[in-house]
Formats: C-alpha cells, sequence, structure tokens
C-alpha cells in the first residue's frame, strides 16, 4: 500500500514518500520527529563550579559561565536546551599533608646525596651563551674567543639543573652556587671546517667570496657531583673559592 | 741565449685556468654526470650550492628550532599540556632552559621532564590558565612559592 496516504493530515507536509520499504513503524518514528514542535524549558540555574582547592577565590570565569547564553553559533542559540550538573564536594585543607610531603621528599633526596648512591648525574651547564647537557666523559666543544689553554682544569659554576635516576633539581634560573660541581678540562683548541661565503649576483658580473674558520675549544667534562644537601642554608653565601 | 724580437702573431691569452678550474670541480666531485667533470656545467651548480649554503646558515637556525619545539610539544601532549602553556608557564617560574635541552630532557630523561611538565602544570591551576580543564592530579605541592 502506498504511503502517501499518512501524510496527509500533517501539519508540515513538505516532502512526499514513495513505495518504501522502510516498515510502517519506523516511517512513523520518522514523520513523528520531523513533526514535532521544539520544547520551551525553563532557564538553568546559576552553575557555580566547584575547584579542589578551597582556599583560593573561585574564578571569575566560573562564576560567569552561568549567567549568560554564549553567541548565536556557540550553542546559545539552541533554545535552552542544556544539561545542568551542579556537584558540590567538601574539600579538605591539604596544607599540612603537603608540607609532610615536601619535607618526605627532600629527606629521601639528602639521603641519597649523602651516602653517594645516586649514580650517574647529568647537568645543564651555561657556558659561553649556550646550554649544554653534560655528564661525566662528555666532551663539549666552545667556538670562538676562550682563552684557557689546553690542560686548564676548569669549574663550570653557572648550573641550571642537575638530575639523575631518581631525582631531578631545577634552578630559578640558576642553582645555588656550590650546590653542584661541574669540572671540566680543556682537551683541545683547532679550527673548525672552512665555511664559504658566497654571494653572486646572475648577468651583473658581481660576485664575493669569503672563507672563514672559527677557532673551537674542546672540553673534556670530568666531573659532576652534588656537593651540598637540598634545604641547607649557609650563614655565608658566595665566599667558597674566593680569595679576600 | 737572448731572444731580441718577439714571436710572430703570439697573443697573451690569460693566465693558466687549469688551477682555477680545479677549485670548483674539487667542490662538484659528488655531482650528478656531467656537472662533476664539465667545468662550464659544474660552475654553475656549484654557484648555487654555495649560495644556498651562504643564506641557508641563518634558516638552519630557525628549522632547528622549529624541529625542537615539535618533539616537545609532542612530548608535552602524552602529558595532558602543550608546547605553549609549558614555555610560557616556565618563564613564569623562572625556569631558564632552552629549546635544545628541553628535546633533549623529553628523549634522553623522560623522567625530569615529567616532572617539569607536571610542575607546570600545576603553576598553571595557580596562574589561572585553562582553568576549565578540570583539577590537576595530585602529587605536586608548590606551597604558593612559583
Amino acid at each position: 500500500m502506498s504511503v502517501a496516504g499518512v501524510l496527509h493530515g500533517c501539519l508540515r507536509p513538505t516532502f512526499s514518500v514513495w513505495r518504501t520499504n522502510i516498515g510502517r513503524e519506523r516511517l512513523a518514528s520518522c514523520v513523528a520527529s520531523m513533526t514535532r514542535l521544539p520544547e520551551v524549558t525553563q532557564p538553568p540555574p546559576l552553575l557555580l563550579l566547584k575547584h579542589a582547592i578551597p582556599s583560593r577565590q573561585p574564578n571569575l570565569l566560573t562564576q560567569i559561565r552561568g549567567l549568560r547564553s554564549g553567541p548565536m553559533g556557540w550553542g546559545g542559540g539552541r533554545a535552552g536546551v542544556r544539561t545542568a550538573a551542579v556537584t558540590q564536594e567538601v574539600v579538605e585543607d591539604s596544607e599540612e599533608a603537603e608540607k609532610q610531603l615536601t619535607k618526605e621528599v627532600i629527606q629521601c633526596v639528602n639521603q641519597q646525596i649523602q651516602t653517594g648512591e645516586y649514580g650517574r648525574l647529568f647537568a645543564v651547564v651555561f657556558l659561553q651563551g649556550k646550554q649544554h647537557l653534560v655528564t661525566t666523559g662528555d666532551l663539549v666543544v666552545n667556538q670562538g674567543f676562550f682563552p684557557p689553554n689546553i690542560g686548564d682544569e676548569l669549574r663550570l659554576e653557572k648550573v641550571l639543573m642537575v638530575g639523575s635516576r631518581d631525582f631531578s633539581l631545577y634552578g630559578r634560573p640558576l642553582l645555588r652556587p656550590g650546590l653542584v660541581h661541574v669540572e671540566a678540562t680543556v682537551v683541545e683548541k683547532t679550527l673548525s671546517h672552512c665555511r664559504i661565503y658566497f654571494r653572486y649576483t646572475r648577468r651583473k658580473n658581481s660576485r664575493k667570496s669569503k672563507f672563514n674558520r672559527e677557532t673551537h675549544t674542546v672540553l673534556r667534562i670530568t666531573r659532576v657531583e652534588v656537593m651540598r644537601l637540598v634545604g641547607e642554608v649557609p650563614e655565608v653565601e658566595g665566599t667558597e673559592g674566593k680569595i679576600f | 741565449m737572448v731572444i731580441t724580437s718577439p714571436t710572430l702573431l703570439a697573443r697573451s691569452r690569460g693566465a693558466d685556468k687549469y688551477w682555477k678550474q680545479r677549485r670548483i670541480l674539487r667542490l662538484s666531485a659528488h655531482y650528478y654526470g656531467r656537472r662533476q667533470n664539465c667545468y662550464s656545467i659544474a660552475i654553475r651548480s656549484v654557484r648555487r650550492a654555495l649560495q644556498y649554503s651562504t643564506l641557508h646558515r641563518r634558516l638552519n637556525k630557525l628549522m632547528y628550532k622549529t624541529l625542537w619545539e615539535g618533539r616537545i610539544n609532542a612530548s608535552c601532549q602524552e602529558l595532558g599540556t602543550t608546547y605553549n602553556d609549558m614555555y610560557a608557564t616556565m618563564d613564569q617560574a623562572g625556569i631558564a632552559l632552552d629549546r635544545k635541552i628541553l628535546q633533549n630532557l623529553a628523549i634522553w630523561e623522560p623522567r625530569s621532564f615529567r616532572a617539569l611538565a607536571l610542575l607546570t602544570k600545576a603553576k598553571q591551576e595557580e596562574e589561572g590558565l585553562n582553568s576549565l580543564d578540570g583539577p590537576v592530579p595530585a602529587g605536586v605541592v608548590t606551597r604558593g612559592m612559583l
């Protein structure tokens, strides 16, 4: 039987359906969904979202979120169809627990430093404007003017970070002077490969070339070691290795 | 014996070209086909190559920067943050590690990188960045000191 007869009594007969095989029930549900009037719901109550940490003020963003509907394209255009999930939770004061955790972590790290069982250490060292990630036995190449001669032993004092298998210490931006000893020996002083600077404009009889070799100094890192405990505050700082 | 009269119809055609051409052909030794052995063809390729290397010394640095940023971003996304957020937050916290070091940490020192990323996430929460994403995982204690 043709189904065109079903649609005569509908509110919006904007289409005609020919003989189909989708079945009467399914067709009925399709028609019903297309001819249903839009729902009018109550506007939702004020949404107040909670953060995990109670001592901070609620965010301005979170407070105004429930007050206004958004621009037309972003969900404010749909007439009031929203899922309001208002949840409240009791948040405990975690300050003391945090302090305890900090103390325990620092204790673990200091124990490793005291017994010397941290294993191989790596450090991020600042040298001549560049940062290098070094460990014992590494070679570091320095480009440009570098006065120390072959055989000189240096201590690289600007250490940004030190790390081992179980802990990492980050400086802001540098670690405390004297915390880490990174020592290096100058091994080689050479020139780099020849860099050709060549400028050429075709058909204009214009060309110039420059042949440049930079001085390279090679350092061998001999030692990366943590000398002080974390959290230790000396009475006088900055006098180590200085002669007065 | 002294030659008192010049040779008839002889001209000076210029300096010896052999060594001049050798300088160019030495640079084109690894090229394909006639460009490695025939001077007038090689000179074009060599000039272009030298120009490119001169100009791209600057580009090299930008390419490395892009590469490092991509690597750091990939590791950050594994840990639930993004490169932009992490780098900005590190600046606010006062940690001055550069991109070269960060990408090395991300590859070779994953534990340290993870610790740093979680630290920046905690700092972000304090600053109010990405505050609608939800709470930070536990275990990071800043005590307001960052």
